[in-house]
């Protein structure tokens, strides 16, 4: 287990690093998937393969393919592909009225806010980062000791184990009903090891039911939200049309 | 009705709140109800509310003496102040009741004709139902602080109703000089209760009757300071001297409400006040002595200022302002009872007066036009009694009841005032005696002549109109008829012990008066005398012969004069001197005509500096520290710093990230350095 | 031995690595992927500290709530990412860019 632990370090944390380095968008996502993989062998390596798998289905299979897909639809080159200010070292006053690539303004636009020049440089971000890593890291060091190790997993009471299994961790609250010969039923406590699948769900359905209920709801709303936002400049809303040809039009 | 018995205090509850819902129909839906409806509801929840009235009484006349008392909900509780919205009814309460929603039924049947031509007749059924709510309250609760509910509600309610007509900016005018004038009585009103609560407690009755031995022995100071402070809310509702000055100008409002607020119910509420408080008020002796003055010379300078008035209503109402007086006499003099049944008389001669000039001014305004003086002025009226026989007559007897004509009402409640003065027997009570027989002669004159100059002799005025004039419609009339019966009826309750003992009012009211009596001292003025020796029954034999010789004598006199047309001219020579342009009036027609200037002196020395004052205040206060300090600086101090505020909204996520990534971890450093020192 | 402290601490270097790119980038999609690795850095730590809970003798559901937690954290991203990447083809219908500081609407 450690072996999967600290390969998934590494792995993990060089994905990071890629995601926040890489000037191309497509590298970058793809830094991003590195990471999700590594933090999966984590999950794992914690003893939580339903989460892994959860997380390699979710992040790597759904999400990392809808960013590609935006990234298609969309510019994908970097600020610095366009020769625009914001990488690390540079120190260029940033200005939206040129920066942006909307440039057509209106005549007589106001001139732009004093302060939305104000510089942000990547050695500031560098700098409010790695002060907030000092502060968790301080955190993480003032831990109690009962967190220098995890502890051992409980096990059942006269759980019956089987050949070459482990041995169960919980109880349920849903026993198995089994039908005797003589027709009456028997309740068999239903036992499950930690992590598996079985685990989470009965987590779940006897712990929280009406927040996996409300989740999705949530999720309806954002599906519906998604759609709303993509589609609503075909309405003819104003504020969501092209600028370009609005200004075209007037 | 009798099953309504076992729950008396549902039918205490139903007396006021019946013509609050006819308040809410008519104020809320009243646009949409047609003249018969308005006037249908608003006097039916009057006239239901009578005979559950009356229906109370039978109850509590049954039941003894013990008070009926009902609490809805806990109104106010802090600290040591704690206040019931409760309902009482006990003797006191009970006549003014029966009076307020009998009168108050008669006078909304009335209205039924009066306001018949009126558009906002809607609106004037909705506050005359909320007086009567309001006269109810006043007169039901159970504290102080309930009574003074009412008393707003009624000085409210008077100030909707004046301004009725609200068009006419005299009117308008009318009706903020009453606020005014109340307002001033109700700020010495609540300096008065403030102080019997800070020394006794509390304000409802039981709890203040319950302490009637403390109130006794209490500082008399305070008592006296108390008692005038209550006084001088109860001259600014029931109008007199110095605050009187808003009654004669409440004549502006429609005249029914004149005889309903103006004359029957809401003035008579300070003398309520009075008589409820009388255990506190008979320990006050300087207070009780400035109460029977200020009653006595108000009689008088009332009385005289009606003797010359020309508008029929104004005369009243100084009529009115002076028999307030008389009520305010007896009750300065400490026979509550009589001052309560001078009002309860007076509630049906003067409500009869003035619904009869109600008719009258009717009649003219058909064809004089509405709100035309003339159809008030009395010099341009003149044999009317040929065109509205029923209206003559009863004003007749309601005329013969103000003078105190033997047999009549107002002589049995007027003459108990007078001999209580007379049997008094030191300067106050001659004093109050001499003041009191003057203001009777005032009576008997102005009643007489307003009947002369209205009904008898030639018209004087347009002819037109007196061609069109005519009876008034049976649903004035009959309110008429009926106050007239009670007009002559009413005295007899109170009979002089001189003809036969028959007093069954004063039995009634007895138990109000036991707690005062009981802790009286034997020498005390306010001791009420059950029994009547033979001197006292001499006392009262001169004393009626001197009073009924005076009326009988003054009315037959004014009214022989004023009854010809010819006697008139004779009598205007008397006012004025000279012929033609250098015609002038005499210097006491002038004084009198003028009502002695009191507004005058008032506006001058009161309104005046008052106005000044107000006028500097509105620069410096309010113009200069208010608008361009407060509110225009606050503006600007406000609009400076959003300047610079605005600055920080840049419009780009990217700052608000730095921000929101910057507080982050200055909100974690924080938290480890206060974890780290615990 | 496996350490909850060791993981703890990658979990912290992944989320100051999210921190620094979202606070770096201007590219709209590169914030959100940031995002997006700020959010797995809490379900590391949330699945570490199950997994301590579930050590220290919690029950069934105490000590899996630490990974139904990352579930719902996960529906949740899964929720935002759609919304937000519908917000960046909005922007960039309207403005050809997904710059973020080409968005400046509300300046004050």
């Amino acid at each position: 287990m450690e072996v999967v632990f600290w390969l998934s370090f590494v792995v993990t944390l060089l994905g990071a690093a890629m995601l926040v380095t890489q000037k191309h968008a497509v590298y970058a996502l793809l830094g991003l998937l590195i990471a999700f993989f590594g933090s999966a062998g984590v999950f794992l390596a914690l003893d939580a393969p339903f989460v892994a798998v959860s997380q390699i289905l979710i992040y790597a299979g759904a999400l990392a393919v809808m960013f590609l897909f935006v990234l298609m639809f969309t510019d994908t080159r970097t600020e610095e592909d366009k020769g625009l200010p914001g990488a690390i070292g540079s120190r260029a006053v940033f200005d939206p009225a040129t920066a942006s690539s909307a440039k057509k303004k209106k005549k007589g636009e106001e001139k732009p806010h004093p302060l939305s020049g104000l510089v942000m440089p990547k050695p500031m971000a560098v700098v409010v980062s790695l002060s907030l890593l000092v502060c968790m890291v301080v955190a993480i060091m003032k831990l109690p000791s009962s967190y220098n190790a995890f502890g051992e997993l409980p096990s059942v009471q006269g759980a019956t184990v089987r050949e070459g299994e482990p041995a169960p961790n919980y109880d349920t609250k849903s026993p198995r009903h089994v039908k005797q010969p003589d027709g009456s039923l028997l309740d068999v406590p239903r036992h499950v090891r930690y992590g598996e699948t079985a685990a989470v769900s009965h987590t779940i359905f006897e712990g929280f039911p009406l927040a996996f209920e409300v989740v999705s709801l949530l999720i309806f709303a954002a599906v519906l939200g998604a759609v709303l936002l993509a589609r609503r400049h075909l309405a003819g809303i104003p504020g969501t049309q092209d600028t370009a040809k609005e200004q075209e039009h007037a | 009705m009798l099953d309504l018995f076992k729950k008396p205090e549902l039918l205490l509850w139903a007396v006021p709140l019946l013509p609050l819902v006819g308040f809410l129909i008519n104020g809320l839906f009243g646009r949409r109800l047609n003249l018969a409806a308005s006037g249908g509801v608003a006097s039916a929840s009057v006239i239901v509310s009578f005979l559950c009235a009356a229906g109370l009484f039978v109850y509590h006349m049954k039941q003894g003496s013990a008070a009926i008392s009902s609490s809805a909900f806990t109104w106010m509780n802090t600290g040591g102040f704690h206040i019931n919205f409760a309902l009482l009814l006990d003797h006191l309460s009970c006549v003014y009741m029966l009076v307020i929603t009998g009168v108050g039924s008669l006078i909304h049947i009335y209205s039924v004709g009066y306001m018949s031509h009126d558009e906002g007749f809607a609106r004037y059924f909705a506050y005359l139902n909320l007086f009567v709510f309001s006269m109810l309250m006043l007169v039901l609760g159970d504290s102080l602080v309930t009574l003074f509910l009412g008393w707003e509600g009624v000085g409210l309610c008077s100030y909707l109703l004046i301004g009725f007509w609200y068009k006419d900016r005299n009117n308008a005018i009318a009706g903020k000089k009453a606020f005014v004038a109340n307002r001033i009585g109700d700020f010495g009103f609540m300096i008065g209760m403030f102080l019997i609560f800070w020394h006794f407690g509390t304000l409802s009755y039981t709890g203040l009757l319950s302490q009637a031995g403390a109130i006794a022995a209490a500082d008399t100071t305070l008592l006296n300071a108390a008692c005038i402070c209550l006084f001088i809310g109860a001259c600014g509702k029931s109008a007199q001297i110095p605050l009187y000055v808003w009654l004669p100008d409440a004549m502006a409002g429609p005249t029914p409400v004149s005889a309903l607020i103006h004359a029957a119910t809401m003035v008579t509420a300070g003398i309520y006040m009075v008589a409820r408080m009388n255990f506190v008020f008979v320990h006050a002796e300087l207070a009780m002595d400035i109460v029977a003055i200020v009653g006595g010379v108000t009689a008088l300078f009332a009385g005289s200022i009606g003797l010359v008035q020309r508008d029929i209503k104004k005369v009243l109402a100084y009529s009115t302002v002076s028999q307030l007086g008389f009520m305010f006499m007896a009750a300065g003099l400490g026979a509550f009872h009589i001052a309560v049944f001078h009002v309860f008389t007076h509630a049906f001669f003067k409500a009869l007066l003035f619904l009869g000039s109600g008719s009258v001014i009717h009649a003219l305004e058909h064809s004089l036009g509405h709100g035309n003086p003339d159809s008030q002025d009395m010099w341009k009226m003149g044999g009317l009694k040929e065109k509205m026989p029923i209206t003559c007559y009863t004003m007749f007897i309601g005329s013969l009841a103000l003078a105190g004509i033997p047999v009549f009402a107002g002589f049995f409640s007027k003459d108990a005032i007078l001999y209580t003065a007379f049997h008094r027997g030191d300067g106050l009570g001659w004093l109050i005696y001499g003041l009191g027989v003057a203001a009777a002669v005032c009576t008997a004159f102005y009643s007489a002549r307003l009947m002369g100059l209205t009904f008898f002799g030639k018209w004087r005025g347009n002819e037109h109109a007196y061609a069109h004039a005519d009876e008034s419609p049976r649903s004035m009339t009959m309110p008429l008829m009926v106050l007239a019966v009670l007009a002559i009826l009413a005295g007899w309750l109170i009979t002089p012990a001189a003809w036969f003992h028959f007093t069954p009012f004063s039995d009634w009211l007895a138990p109000t008066w036991n707690v005062a009596q009981a802790t009286l001292p034997a020498e005390s003025h306010f001791r009420l005398h059950a029994e009547h020796d033979a001197a006292a029954i001499t006392a009262e034999w001169i004393n009626m012969l001197i009073s009924s010789v005076i009326a009988i004598g003054v009315f037959v006199f004014a009214f022989l004069i004023y009854k010809t047309s010819a006697n008139i001219e004779k009598v205007k020579k008397l006012a004025f001197t000279g012929e033609g342009d250098t015609q002038r009036m005499t210097p006491w027609y002038k004084l009198l005509l003028n009502k002695y200037y009191v507004d005058e002196i008032y506006e001058k020395f009161v309104i005046g500096p008052v106005r000044i004052a107000s006028d500097v205040l509105f620069v410096v206060v309010d113009v200069i520290v208010i608008d361009l300090l407060l509110v225009n600086g606050s503006a600007m101090l406000v609009k400076a710093s959003s300047d610079l505020g605005r600055r920080l909204q840049t419009g780009l996520v990217r700052h608000y990230l730095y921000a929101f990534a910057v507080g982050m971890v200055v909100l974690s450093a924080l938290f480890l350095l206060i974890a780290g020192q615990k | 031995m496996l350490e909850p402290k060791v993981v703890l601490f990658l979990a912290s270097v992944l989320f100051c690595c999210g921190v620094y790119g979202v606070l770096s980038r201007r590219h709209l999609i590169m914030m959100l992927m940031s995002l997006e690795l700020m959010l797995n850095a809490i379900n590391i730590m949330l699945v570490t500290f199950s997994r301590h809970w579930a050590g220290k003798g919690a029950g069934l559901v105490g000590a899996h709530s630490g990974q139904f937690f990352t579930l719902m954290v996960m529906a949740v991203a899964a929720a935002e990412v759609g919304i937000g990447l519908a917000f960046i083809v909005a922007i960039y219908r309207r403005k050809h860019t997904a710059d973020a500081d080409a968005a400046a609407e509300l300046k004050g």
